[in-house]
């Protein structure tokens, strides 16, 4: 068996929050007096698993259980408050809040700027810029700023440049909501090619049946806690039961 | 983000994206940002000529520099404060090097910067008051006034993330620095213990006064050698604060936002 591609062990994480607008005199009258003004919120909580390369993994949790930190902290992004990670050099992840996007360019201009994130150089987006216009859909939009994009589109040009990187490991965060349903088709295309090729990918979605189709391993966090960690059917159908049970403990009222 | 032709790739992009989204892509668009200073200095001019002017050699090109010199080290710990906010997405959602995100921040600022001084020298040139010591003068201290800048900004701007109200504090403080910096007035002009003051707490002076004497070809009172010692000191220490600050408290901002 090879040895793993991504490690993480015993990983915790928590972040200061603060209780009211932080101001230079809030903070020097919390320090004179002692009273604190942060809190502690625990965003992970000893965490511990592993990826073998070209595996295709999963991560389901409800809102606010921490599987953004999980891959901020696998991005290199966020540091692990405690335990430690092992990640390749070449991870790239994909958040779905979008990157960058400079909303006074042009929609050409931005997918360099997009690139140049990615690690691509100008040459390398030069050459491939008709594949990421094809792909997005957005050939006629070429020049119109990307203030005007719609969230969709936005999401479009992002993932039709994401989709260019090299890199043999991908984290997928939530990266293709907001697109209709044909560009959902189309990525999904793509994240089908990608599953059948040695790359290794962790992806998080609330999207159960994308999950069952590409990722046959599943990782379930809940309030920052790994809570299982095994086969995809078994895991989504009981995930799915308790996000039910705990939106609507009663049961269904009509 | 690893390799170093990747960073420069980015460096280079991210720089390009700047100048392209600000007026300075086109000569009018460049002409046009020049308007700022211009106005400023019409309007100290006009007001400030016979109480100050008639005592200044050069009136007009000491205060031309006074005002763009200022004008670059406000706007530059501006856009570094506002720094960590404006690219809040990129940090939470990629490794791009924070070093490399404010070069290209800096980058249009600091082209303004160059090309309303080389058109003070040009000025100077046609004068015929410029010295070759004062050109090789001008072209040594802006790198520092550029690291004097970067390095208070970058320590307000991690302030700033902390605590919410440092950059109103700090657009108090800049509209207030001209009436404490050498700009309009020469240090013998004020009381000696505010010419004192003036000379040593604020970072800006020394670099004032050795830009103007530079540029003008005159003897500015209150500059000698040890001022643009002075100047480099500021800059060297105010940068390896700001930078060892701003490494130290990084990923704690970032956190943060």
């Amino acid at each position: 068996m090879s040895s793993p591609l991504i490690e993480v062990s015993g990983v915790s994480k928590k972040f200061t929050v603060y209780r009211q607008h932080k101001t230079l005199f809030r903070l020097s009258q919390s320090w004179i007096k002692g009273v604190p003004i942060t809190r502690e919120l625990w965003a992970l909580k000893d965490v511990s698993f592993s990826i073998s390369p070209g595996e295709k993994v999963g991560l389901v949790g409800r809102n606010g259980a921490g599987k953004t930190t999980l891959l901020r902290i696998l991005a290199g992004i966020y540091r692990p408050g405690s335990g430690s990670v092992r990640t390749p050099e070449d991870i790239q992840a994909l958040f779905n809040y979008g990157l960058g996007f400079n909303p006074h360019l042009s929609v050409a201009d931005n997918i360099y700027v997009l690139g140049a994130y990615q690690g691509l150089t100008v040459d390398e987006i030069r050459e491939k810029m008709q594949v990421i216009l094809e792909f997005s859909g957005l050939q006629d939009l070429l020049y119109l700023p990307a203030k005007d994009l719609s969230s969709g589109q936005k999401e479009r040009l992002l993932f039709s440049v994401f989709v260019q990187t090299r890199s043999r490991c991908l984290l997928l965060d939530e990266s293709i909501t907001l697109a209709d349903l044909g560009f959902q088709k189309k990525s999904e295309d793509w994240l089908r090619q990608a599953a059948e090729s040695s790359r290794t990918i962790l992806m998080t979605s609330h999207n159960l049946d994308l999950l069952r189709r590409h990722c046959p391993r599943i990782l379930w966090l809940e309030k920052g806690s790994l809570i299982a960690d095994g086969a995809s059917d078994g895991i989504l159908e009981e995930y799915a039961r308790h996000c039910l049970l705990a939106e609507n403990p009663a049961g269904p009222k009509i | 983000m690893q390799t170093r032709r990747q960073k420069l790739n980015l460096l280079k992009v991210l720089c390009a994206a700047q100048l392209r989204s600000s007026d300075y892509r086109t000569a009018a668009g460049a002409l046009w940002s020049f308007m700022g200073p211009l106005l400023t200095f019409s309007v100290t001019y006009f007001i400030f000529v016979d109480r100050f002017g008639r005592n200044i050699p050069y009136f007009p090109l000491t205060l031309l520099s006074g005002i763009i010199t200022l004008s670059f080290f406000t706007n530059s710990v501006t856009y570094i404060i506002r720094f960590f906010r404006s690219n809040r997405e990129i940090f939470l959602n990629s490794r791009a090097p924070a070093g490399i995100l404010l070069a290209s921040h800096l980058f249009v600022p600091l082209l303004k910067f160059l090309t309303e001084i080389s058109l003070c020298l040009i000025i100077s040139a046609f004068l015929g008051i410029l010295s070759p010591a004062g050109l090789a003068g001008t072209i040594l201290l802006l790198p520092c006034f550029v690291l004097l800048a970067a390095g208070i900004g970058l320590y307000l701007a991690v302030l700033g993330a902390l605590a919410g109200d440092t950059e109103e504090i700090w657009m108090v403080l800049a509209h207030s620095l001209i009436f404490i910096s050498p700009v309009f007035y020469q240090l013998p002009m004020i009381s000696p213990w505010a010419g004192f003051l003036i000379s040593y707490l604020n970072p800006v002076t020394p670099f004032m006064l050795s830009l103007q004497a530079f540029i003008t070809g005159q003897h500015i009172p209150g500059f000698e050698t040890r001022t643009v010692v002075q100047a480099a000191a500021y800059a060297l220490a105010a940068f390896f604060i700001g930078w060892k600050t701003f490494k130290k408290m990084e990923k704690q901002v970032v956190e943060s936002l």
